[in-house]
């Protein structure tokens, strides 16, 4: 996703209900508002339901945001509102069990990135760093390892996690990088065949 | 009170967030923060990104290798990847193109049209008799009936047994109806259920209807 400046001209297209607005505008939000959910919410199908309102609301009040800039916070407003609805409803019918608990940890079908491509990178990356480090990293994916337990076990603090986190992603952004020129250089080559540029 | 940028870079809040360092409160101001700042918007789904990968790649080296099946022409697609048709339509009224990129996107097939519900079971909210939805092996189906007159905004639930296998939040599109698709579904027995979006406990439907999956030469 590239980095975007909402502005006045956007909204407007959204508000004129522009399809490619629209679906920029879906894009865009979708990662960011799972990320904030899936913290929150325990199940797969908690999240898309509540997801769908969102954006259903956002396009049912896009009228009352005035001042473009602040579309982000507009939506994050909405989020929560959504949530909190969702919460008192869940509180007075059941509680979700353990067994439908999920641990929803993918973006979605429809995600942007490739999810095997991102495994593949991110092995690229663990291989390039020392043994224990990526020994961490590993451990840090594995959702039953409570951080307290990493720490424990490698004698690290949690400062150390976060800055071998920080490492692991500039690697990563990189090997985004890369294969983004790669990319331009091959669609300059070969205007028009899309399938070189894949 | 949202985190300023200059609070999010110096305090590592990106790399926090993604290893769930951070408070609640902290959470809190730093989401308000970074769904309106690209570039943190950017550095978290990169995080994102990263933690995903890493736990996919984690569990796929410790879980057995998949076994070799046979490619087939037509990879049958999961039961949970049937197009919400009647979803993008309603989410096009309202949004002119939400969901284009999503499952709808997903390559034309072979429709058995299927009246599911007529109008007046809907608005009456009878159960009607089962309908049966008799399709040739590898052909998909489709679902239609009319949108609920009570409610502009409806949940659709489709289950089959006791499971909930798909769920489409649906507003009014402008011809007033709903369609799904169903991709190749397995034979059996299904129900759909409509609740309208005032009734969070879902105990109240506006109507429901059984049906069953019928494929007479089916070797599943």
């Amino acid at each position: 996703m590239e980095l975007f400046v909402f502005d006045d001209d956007y909204v407007r297209r959204l508000r004129e209900g522009d399809r490619d607005t629209a679906a920029h505008f879906h894009a865009y939000f979708r990662d960011l508002l799972l990320l904030k959910l899936r913290r929150r919410l325990a199940s797969i199908d908690a999240i898309d339901e509540v997801r769908q309102e969102v954006f259903v609301r956002c396009f049912e009040h896009l009228g009352d945001l005035r001042e473009a800039g602040k579309l982000g916070a507009f939506v994050n407003a909405i989020c929560n509102r959504v949530l909190m609805e969702y919460y008192r409803a869940e509180g007075r019918t059941e509680p979700l069990s353990d067994d439908a608990v999920e641990i929803p940890d993918a973006v979605d079908t429809t995600a942007s990135l490739d999810s095997a491509r991102n495994s593949e990178r991110v092995r690229r990356v663990l291989n390039s760093m020392p043994q224990r480090d990526s020994d961490i990293l590993r451990a840090i994916f594995i959702e039953e390892k409570t951080k307290e337990e990493i720490c424990r076990s490698y004698g690290v603090d949690r400062d150390y996690l976060r800055v071998l986190v920080h490492r692991a992603k500039d690697k990563f952004r990189m090997f985004f990088l890369r294969r983004k020129s790669g990319r331009m250089q091959i669609d300059e080559t070969f205007p028009g065949n899309s399938s070189l540029s894949g | 009170m949202p985190m300023d940028h200059n609070e999010a870079l110096q305090s590592n809040a990106s790399d926090r967030y993604a290893l769930n360092l951070l408070t609640a409160a902290e959470a809190d101001a730093f989401e308000e923060h970074y769904f309106d700042c690209a570039t943190c918007a950017e550095d978290v789904r990169l995080g994102m990104s990263l933690m995903d990968g890493g736990r996919r790649l984690v569990r796929s080296e410790s879980e057995p290798a998949a076994p070799v099946v046979p490619i087939t022409a037509h990879p049958r697609r999961k039961f949970l990847a049937w197009i919400p048709a009647a979803a993008a339509a309603a989410l096009l009224a309202v949004n002119g193109g939400l969901l284009l990129r999503g499952p709808a996107a997903v390559a034309p097939m072979a429709i058995a049209d299927f009246a599911l519900l007529q109008p007046e079971a809907v608005r009456g909210a009878e159960i009607p008799a089962e309908n049966t939805l008799v399709l040739a092996d590898g052909e998909d189906g489709q679902l239609e009936m009319d949108f609920p007159a009570s409610s502009e905004k409806v949940r659709v639930s489709i289950f089959r047994g006791s499971s909930r296998i798909a769920s489409y939040l649906l507003v009014r599109p402008q011809d007033s109806l709903i369609r799904i698709t169903l991709p190749d579904p397995e034979p059996g027995a299904y129900e759909l259920v409509i609740h309208g979006t005032n009734d969070p406990s879902g105990k109240h439907p506006i109507t429901s209807a059984r049906f069953t999956v019928k494929r007479p030469t089916s070797t599943r």
